[in-house]
């Protein structure tokens, strides 16, 4: 892909990708490694992407992304979570309130996380969400619901 | 859930991050002219692309052979495969070019002391007089695995008035892809061309057969 087609895709959709990773990854550095990564692939990709269709593309490569990262083993055992999130507290200068969202959310699994990340910060319906995830609507259902439930709890606790 | 929603519009990637991203994409060279075509697309432009079966299987296959057989002066390989749209699984054909090492210039045509030359390895003909902004140089070069380049030089040998066009055919001499490399077709980079500096290239791509696609 052309070099001013990819800058076009970065400044349109970065904040996004990065947002969406950052739910992933949970450290701001992951993700904007991620984020790097992604458009650095586009250079060397074939694709010409309707537009209508542009967005969930790079959110699919940001996936998959975040998922190398997470299974490197580098990331396996040399990322603090904790400092990290701290880290992310302090550069966005998060309230209380948000800390405690944050890390309510970070310390759940991302199998719970992600459904919950796509349905209420990126709008996915279900069935939008089940298609991004590969799994049936009732599945993302259920982990949307049990999602909720553990962070609700999870928030209840750390009152 | 508002928490989430709230939470996360609070994140904007640093503009730190953002300003050295964004200048690495600026200043890396993209590894080749990439196209994603939906495979209908390319069932319907089989004249100016190759023999593309629709099928599936049959493309994979072609894209299997082609992998293995394919070089061409501009890219250490061509590649053929499939991706498949993750949203709505709809397969697209594309075709890619392979560099290797991306340090190696793929320059063919260059100006040296008021002269414009074809420039093939260490081999440099002197090609100023058979172009123009309206004439082309065509110069026919096969590999030894049968893979065939049509080279299209054209132009004025002063900086960012030339260029060049590749038809790429494959070692069975079946139309592959077309390449070139066109300072008028990429303002971000070249601003200050102008359209009537690459005539030739209309003229080029019309006395070779192919569809001429704009700049």
């Amino acid at each position: 892909m052309k070099n001013d087609e990819v800058v076009r895709l970065f400044d349109l959709y970065a904040g996004d990708l990065f947002r969406f990773a950052l739910s992933y990854m949970g450290s701001k550095q992951d993700a904007e490694d991620v984020v790097q990564e992604v458009f650095l692939k586009l250079l060397n990709k074939t694709v010409f992407l309707k537009a209508d269709y542009e967005k969930a593309y790079l959110m699919k490569m940001t996936a998959n992304g975040c998922k190398n990262l997470l299974k490197s083993p580098a990331h396996k055992t040399g990322v603090d979570l904790e400092a990290a999130a701290e880290e992310l507290a302090c550069f966005y200068e998060l309230g209380e309130d948000d800390k405690e969202v944050y890390d309510a959310l970070m310390k759940m699994d991302e199998t719970l996380r992600i459904p919950l990340y796509l349905h209420y910060y990126e709008d996915y319906s279900y069935k939008d969400a089940a298609k991004f995830l590969k799994l049936s609507e009732s599945a993302v259902a259920m982990r949307i619901k049990r999602g909720k439930e553990q962070l609700r709890e999870r928030l209840e606790k750390s009152i | 859930m508002k928490e989430i929603k709230s939470l996360f519009s609070k994140f904007e990637l640093d503009e730190a991050k953002s300003d050295e991203i964004r200048a690495k994409l600026v200043s890396k060279r993209s590894a080749g002219r990439v196209w994603l075509i939906p495979v209908i697309a390319v069932a319907v432009a089989i004249a100016i692309i190759m023999v593309i079966p629709v099928t599936r299987t049959r493309v994979v296959n072609a894209a299997e052979k082609i992998l293995k057989s394919f070089h061409i002066n501009t890219a250490d390989g061509l590649e053929m495969g499939l991706e498949t749209e993750p949203d709505t699984g709809k397969e697209y054909s594309y075709i890619s070019y392979i560099r290797y090492d991306k340090t190696k210039s793929v320059e063919i045509a260059r100006v040296k002391d008021g002269r414009l030359y074809l420039v093939l390895g260490e081999e440099w003909t002197d090609i100023t007089d058979k172009c123009s902004a309206t004439e082309y140089y065509r110069y026919e070069l096969v590999h030894e695995d049968g893979a065939k380049e049509v080279i299209l030089v054209g132009g004025v040998p002063e900086k960012y008035k030339y260029g060049w066009v590749i038809e790429i055919y494959d070692n069975e001499g079946n139309f592959m892809a077309v390449r070139n490399n066109i300072p008028y077709s990429s303002p971000r980079y070249y601003p200050n061309c102008e359209a009537e500096d690459f005539e030739w290239v209309k003229k080029a791509y019309e006395d070779e057969g192919m569809v001429f696609p704009g700049f």
